[in-house]
């Protein structure tokens, strides 16, 4: 509680000295949520051209299902949902970094704050926890409605790009952005205390967030181990599939690598039972995967962004008194 | 004996691995409730070692401690004005004073602040002040704080003379209803000499004079007359001209006034004179002895 009294008036300070950028991220957050609005009435307002009252998925008085332009141009805006909530973060990350840290350290105005009643680590911890704690509160409501927005039609067909599996949309459908934002705004501290320049520090911060994003992106499949159908079974409902091929008599792998020619495609399944395939296997992970994966990725996430605001006090309490 | 303000014992602190020593080997003391003069020529070490007091720069070695206790256990009892008047550019005046208050809820004092702060435009940015105007606002700021113990760098450098004369008239009020110690400092001693009570002088990172204004200045003569040996007093600088010779000597028992024509140096001139002389050796009154090298003496 009282170091909670002791923050309030090291964060006021900081609200009133950023607020151009608070209101700017209110707006962005705002902007987000009235375009995942705009996009479900603009849907509604098409769907008597898409769908008849009748209730099967087919426009009156034609055969064929036809999705309108405001449903498959929702479909691309929001499969790219997760992306733009982690760009958010990143955007987070580099402001931490940058105007709220390391300008003071490189203005000197640290001196004004830490002659005050304010000990440089104080003065740390309210620049740490006023953005996490906003950024988090941006992301508790951006998540349910883009979840909202994303359940306009998932049992329409074609729309693959909306499941929560699918690479744009996972970043922002759990606990894995709030992972996400935590890292940002500790790679930002870290990188302001090391660097010391605004526009190195956020230019940084952004870089190493990215790096660290791409490289979960392309190994986040390998955080659970998936499930295996043998036999030409094939995977039921909405999964994520990993990887597939045929299996020797010994249960080596073959897959389709050495199967293509100058000339195109030869059929796979008989170039794999002649590299020895026996029977067709498919790895995947199905629905029931998705916490567990998501879990392992925020935990990794944490344990970097801990590392990070814990070399980041270090530097910090190395220079002051 | 009243406590110490500052008391620094061996204190050393780099300016990073390649640029060598800002401070080293510097021990001294600085009795409570002076007003306090710490000069010295530009980059002689007075910044650092006022940041050092303020705690915002941590020694690479030996110590300072700061109203009895660490540089960082004072942050509420001391205040700090840093040479570049640090303020935060995007805040008005009204907002900036505001911060001064949420940042020391515990001891902030409006009626202090805006007795300084009092002429300035309220609504104008910080950006868009003067020099002068930033000076003013960031030792209102100090003044609010209500501290024991007042480091100020270079606070009189952008004022103009009769804005210099009612701010000084501030802080010796301040330090005299309160009690609080003041240090400033500057490479120009006249700007402080008529305030000032006590003397540090800094000088290639180390300190070569420290204590009492009047006891310094007690301590040295100046002597005039034929060439002769000066012994047993110490010789800070001498100048022969034909047959005359000047001298500053600091005194070692009682100066033959039958030999020499014997006048009291000015402040301004003993600084000068050890200035040009680095080779002579530190003087410490005894209040300004650090315990460690007074229990040594």
């Amino acid at each position: 509680m009282s170091t909670l009294t002791a923050l309030r008036g090291p964060a006021r300070v900081v609200v009133r000295q950023h607020r151009k950028a608070l209101w700017a991220a209110l707006a962005l957050l705002l902007t987000g949520i009235g375009s995942v609005i705009a996009m479900r009435v603009w849907i509604a307002v098409r769907s008597s051209d898409e769908l008849c009252p009748d209730g099967d998925m087919t426009p009156c008085g034609g055969g064929t299902y036809l999705p309108t332009y405001a449903r498959t141009s929702t479909e691309t805006f929001l499969s790219e949902g997760g992306t733009a909530m982690v760009l958010f973060a990143a955007l987070v990350g580099a402001f931490v970094a940058g105007p709220l840290i390391a300008r003071e350290l490189d203005s000197g105005t640290f001196k004004f704050a830490w002659a005050q009643s304010v000990s440089p680590t104080r003065w740390l911890v309210a620049r740490l926890a006023l953005p996490l704690v906003l950024a988090t509160a941006g992301c508790a409501v951006l998540m349910p409605v883009y979840h909202w927005g994303r359940a306009f039609g998932s049992d329409y067909p074609y729309a693959h790009g909306l499941e929560r599996y699918a690479e744009g949309v996972y970043p922002g459908t759990g606990p894995v952005l709030l992972g996400y934002v935590v890292l940002a705004v500790a790679l930002g501290a870290l990188c302001a205390l090391l660097l010391r320049r605004t526009l190195l520090a956020a230019s940084t911060t952004t870089l190493l967030f990215g790096l660290v994003f791409v490289v979960m992106t392309k190994v986040r499949y390998r955080l659970w181990p998936p499930v295996r159908l043998t036999g030409g079974a094939r995977p039921e409902g909405a999964v994520w599939h990993v990887r597939s091929g045929m299996l020797t008599p010994s249960g080596k792998e073959v897959g389709t690598e050495n199967c293509f020619t100058v000339d195109g495609f030869v059929d796979h399944v008989a170039c794999m039972r002649h590299r020895g395939g026996v029977t067709q296997f498919v790895d995947y992970h199905p629905a029931s995967h998705f916490w567990p994966l998501q879990l392992v990725e925020t935990g990794i996430v944490l344990v970097l962004a801990a590392l990070a605001v814990v070399v980041a006090f270090r530097v910090l309490r190395h220079r002051t008194a | 004996m009243t406590g110490a303000a500052i008391e620094a014992n061996g204190l050393g602190t780099t300016y990073g691995r390649k640029r060598g020593w800002a401070l080293r080997g510097c021990s001294f003391r600085l009795p409570a409730g002076r007003i306090c003069a710490l000069v010295g020529p530009n980059g002689a070490g007075k910044s650092t070692l006022l940041s050092l007091a303020a705690g915002l720069l941590r020694p690479a070695e030996g110590s300072v401690r700061v109203l009895g206790t660490t540089p960082a256990e004072a942050r509420t009892r001391l205040a700090h004005v840093a040479q570049d008047k640090p303020l935060y550019p995007q805040l008005t005046v009204a907002d900036t004073l505001w911060a001064g208050a949420q940042l020391n809820p515990a001891t902030w004092d409006r009626t202090a602040a805006d007795r300084v702060a009092g002429p300035l435009p309220q609504d104008a940015k910080v950006r868009t002040l003067s020099g002068g105007q930033r000076t003013r606002l960031a030792l209102a700021l100090a003044l609010g704080k209500r501290p024991e113990l007042m480091l100020l760098d270079e606070p009189m450098a952008d004022l103009d003379p009769l804005v210099r004369h009612q701010l000084m008239g501030v802080l010796m009020a301040e330090a005299a209803e309160h009690g609080t110690t003041i240090v400033m400092s500057s490479h120009i001693l006249t700007e402080l000499e008529g305030s000032c009570d006590y003397l540090l002088f800094v000088d290639g990172g180390r300190v070569r004079l420290g204590g009492e204004s009047d006891d310094i200045v007690a301590a040295h003569a100046l002597l005039t007359g034929q060439v002769r040996d000066l012994a047993p007093h110490t010789v800070v600088e001498s100048r022969t001209t034909g047959r005359q010779l000047t001298a500053l000597v600091r005194r070692e028992g009682p100066v033959d006034d039958t030999a020499w024509e014997v006048t009291e140096p000015s402040l301004e001139e003993l600084l000068l004179a050890h200035l040009r002389s680095p080779e002579a050796p530190p003087l410490l009154t005894p209040s300004a002895r650090a315990h460690e090298e007074a229990a040594a003496a």
